[in-house]
């Protein structure tokens, strides 16, 4: 019985085939109806751990009235970018008082309005209502909601998770939506606020939820204008002896290297903190250099730091690369779109050479590497086995870099599962090497070649060694490649052979 | 039936195949999925992120994020004639003779897993595609020609 509920998912995949999405999901969702028919008559066994997942479809009329029955059987319901209206609330209301074993509800990307959620939140308020996860992104809400939004958020402590990104609530509708967080009986653990058009005047109210929700353990704030003053402000709640954040994203948020200090002073006291993520602020290596100040305190204990687009250079990286190779605790890293150069990678090479380096993810596409650092890259794989994921296409490497980096990846030592190299201007020359580390690494899981001009003769090649009883890759990711359709037709057959695989293009 | 009328018959169904939308193409897999990731004509508007939406909904954003697409806003018909009389040869690729208007969509954030987030850049520029038989089967992202 165990294996049931995922037999019964109504996933709809967007995939290749018939062009447009809601095309396939229309199918895929005549054939949920029809399992869900044969299912009905052992549903009190195993009905409820159902999940329905649909996206990208449409829910007018007729099919809106044949889905809406179901609705009370779900513990999870997903119905993202489903041109549901307004009109849509009153029924989904009634389900989230019905349905008492509802617990996790995704409507983003549909137009509800403040008038949907009205009728939406009547439903939340009922007493029978236990959902612990909502997610409204996009779905045309203002600050006019957001007295409803307080009420919930006051009146249901089961509430753990709400996500209200894309949707212009503006400063004074996020006050009111921090009124309720306030309260006493919220216990919210999770709140994502991207794109929400807040300020600087929210932080306070901010500031204030931190110092008091003990609950809360992950916000969200990314892609707001807040600036230095803002950030100064919301790291003093976060320093606060009661907060317990574990995740703050602060993308896109007009940061700078002034208030990077305490930032790292967040870093170097709170050791309940294991993300930052402040990607897209122009930081510089100044800033990075205090951030690194505060996670080489031993009191700091991140696990993910996210630092694309940081306008990082080599300068800093010998400070990161000591970093990786004293901080155990950190596994992700991502410095996408900094211009390291040859120079930077060759200090985080160094760093994650060291036995103690722990990195197990590293992102840095497009950061204007070259062959040159591909030598040292090489040497990281057959030396360091805690490393997992690496994603280093978008530079100029090259097949005599990529070769380097195959001499890496055959050392017994490297255990690497994802390997990205797409747009990295290989040509069929390496594709020798890359059908090596196919058939002989078992550990290999995913590969991205996508954007290269591989040629059929390339392809060729990597299919063969895909064929290898040895090979164990379950993502193969071609994206724009030009080749003949006999290279087409052989992927098909490819994945046919091989059950685990799947050939993305 | 005489022959001349059946070969009447052939040729009116013939017509009518050609006047079918979608009926000519319907067999060609490579083509179908050439339009799916870079035709999107008229531009779509939706009430979110336009490149957020239409990567979505084209489904590239499963099971991690395509990192580069590029949408060309022009008919099937325009596109097409790069592949023979509106195009000339680049390599073992047809350069269009005439702009298109296109949406490039750049993958943002710090990693390649989803939720997807774009940045977006449209612009008038030639594209570069590649054909099979007449059809287009690829599109260049490597190459960015604006000008001739």
């Amino acid at each position: 019985m165990r294996g049931l509920p995922s037999l019964f998912q109504l996933g709809v995949r967007c995939g290749r085939g018939p062009p447009f999405c809601h095309i396939r999901g229309r199918f895929a969702y005549s054939q949920a109806l029809a399992q869900l028919l044969l299912f009905r008559g052992r549903r009190s066994a195993v009905a409820l751990k159902m999940d329905l997942d649909i996206q990208c479809e449409e829910f007018r009329g007729s099919k809106w009235k044949e889905l809406l029955p179901s609705l009370n059987q779900y513990k999870s319901i997903r119905l993202d970018d489903c041109s549901l209206l307004s009109s849509h609330c009153e029924d989904l209301s009634s389900v989230l008082s019905a349905n008492q074993n509802l617990t996790e509800l995704k409507l983003n990307n549909n137009e509800l309005g403040d008038s949907g959620l009205e009728k939406l939140c009547k439903g939340l308020m009922n007493p029978s209502c236990k959902l612990q996860k909502l997610w409204l992104q996009n779905c045309n809400l203002t600050k006019a909601c957001c007295e409803n939004l307080r009420s919930v958020l006051s009146t249901k402590p089961s509430l753990a998770e709400l996500h209200l990104g894309d949707n212009r609530l503006g400063t004074s509708g996020v006050n009111v939506l921090c009124q309720g967080l306030l309260d006493p009986n919220c216990q919210l653990q999770k709140l994502q606020l991207e794109y929400c058009e807040l300020s600087a005047r929210n932080t306070e109210a901010l500031s204030a939820a931190l110092r008091t929700k003990t609950s809360l353990n992950e916000l969200n704030l990314s892609n707001n204008k807040l600036g230095d003053a803002a950030v100064k402000q919301l790291c003093e709640g976060v320093l606060d002896a009661n907060c317990n954040l574990q995740s703050l994203q602060l993308e896109n948020c007009r940061i700078t290297a002034s208030s990077c200090g305490d930032l790292g002073t967040v870093l170097s006291t709170k050791p309940s903190l294991k993300e930052l993520c402040i990607g897209e602020n122009k930081i510089g290596d100044a800033g990075a250099a205090h951030l690194c100040k505060g996670l080489l305190n031993p009191n700091c204990k991140l696990e993910k730091l996210w630092l694309w687009e940081c306008d990082l250079s080599a300068a800093c990286c010998k400070e990161l690369a000591h970093v990786i190779a004293t901080k155990e605790t950190l596994k992700e890293m991502s410095l996408i779109g900094n211009n390291l150069k040859d120079e930077g990678m060759e200090y985080l090479c160094q760093g994650l050479k060291d036995p103690k380096a722990a990195l197990q993810s590293l992102w840095l596409r497009e950061c204007g590497l070259t062959a040159a650092c591909c030598k040292s890259v090489g040497s990281v794989l057959s030396k360091n086995g805690s490393f997992k994921e690496l994603h280093i296409g978008g530079n100029n490497l090259q097949d005599e870099g990529v070769a380097q980096i195959c001499e890496g990846l055959m050392n017994p030592n490297c255990t690497l599962q994802s390997l990205w190299l797409g747009n990295s201007e290989l040509t069929p020359a390496c594709c020798d090497k890359l059908a090596t580390v196919i058939a002989a690494k078992q550990c290999l899981k995913e590969l991205d070649l996508s954007n290269n001009p591989l040629e059929d003769e390339g392809v060729r090649k990597l299919c063969e060694a895909v064929r290898n009883p040895n090979c164990q890759l379950q993502h193969l990711i071609l994206y724009d490649i030009y080749w003949a359709s006999e290279i087409e037709d052989e992927l098909k057959a490819l994945e046919e052979s091989k059950p685990g695989l799947k050939v993305i293009y | 039936m005489r022959p001349l009328e059946g070969a009447a018959y052939f040729l009116l169904l013939l017509l009518v195949a050609e006047l079918l939308p979608g009926f000519s193409d319907g067999n060609n897999p490579r083509y179908e999925n050439f339009l799916n990731q870079h035709r999107d004509d008229p531009k779509s508007s939706f009430h979110g992120r336009y490149c957020d939406t239409l990567m979505r909904s084209r489904g590239l954003t499963r099971p991690q994020c395509k990192e580069i697409n590029t949408f060309i806003h022009g008919s099937k018909r325009q596109i097409r004639a790069v592949c023979d009389r509106g195009g000339v040869p680049d390599g073992q690729l047809q350069r269009s003779l005439q702009h298109f208007r296109v949406t490039t969509c750049t993958l943002r954030g710090g990693s390649t897993r989803p939720p997807c987030e774009y940045k977006e850049n449209t612009s008038p520029r030639y594209i570069v595609i590649g054909c099979e038989g007449g059809w287009p089967v690829h599109y260049d992202e490597s190459q960015i020609v604006t000008t001739i």
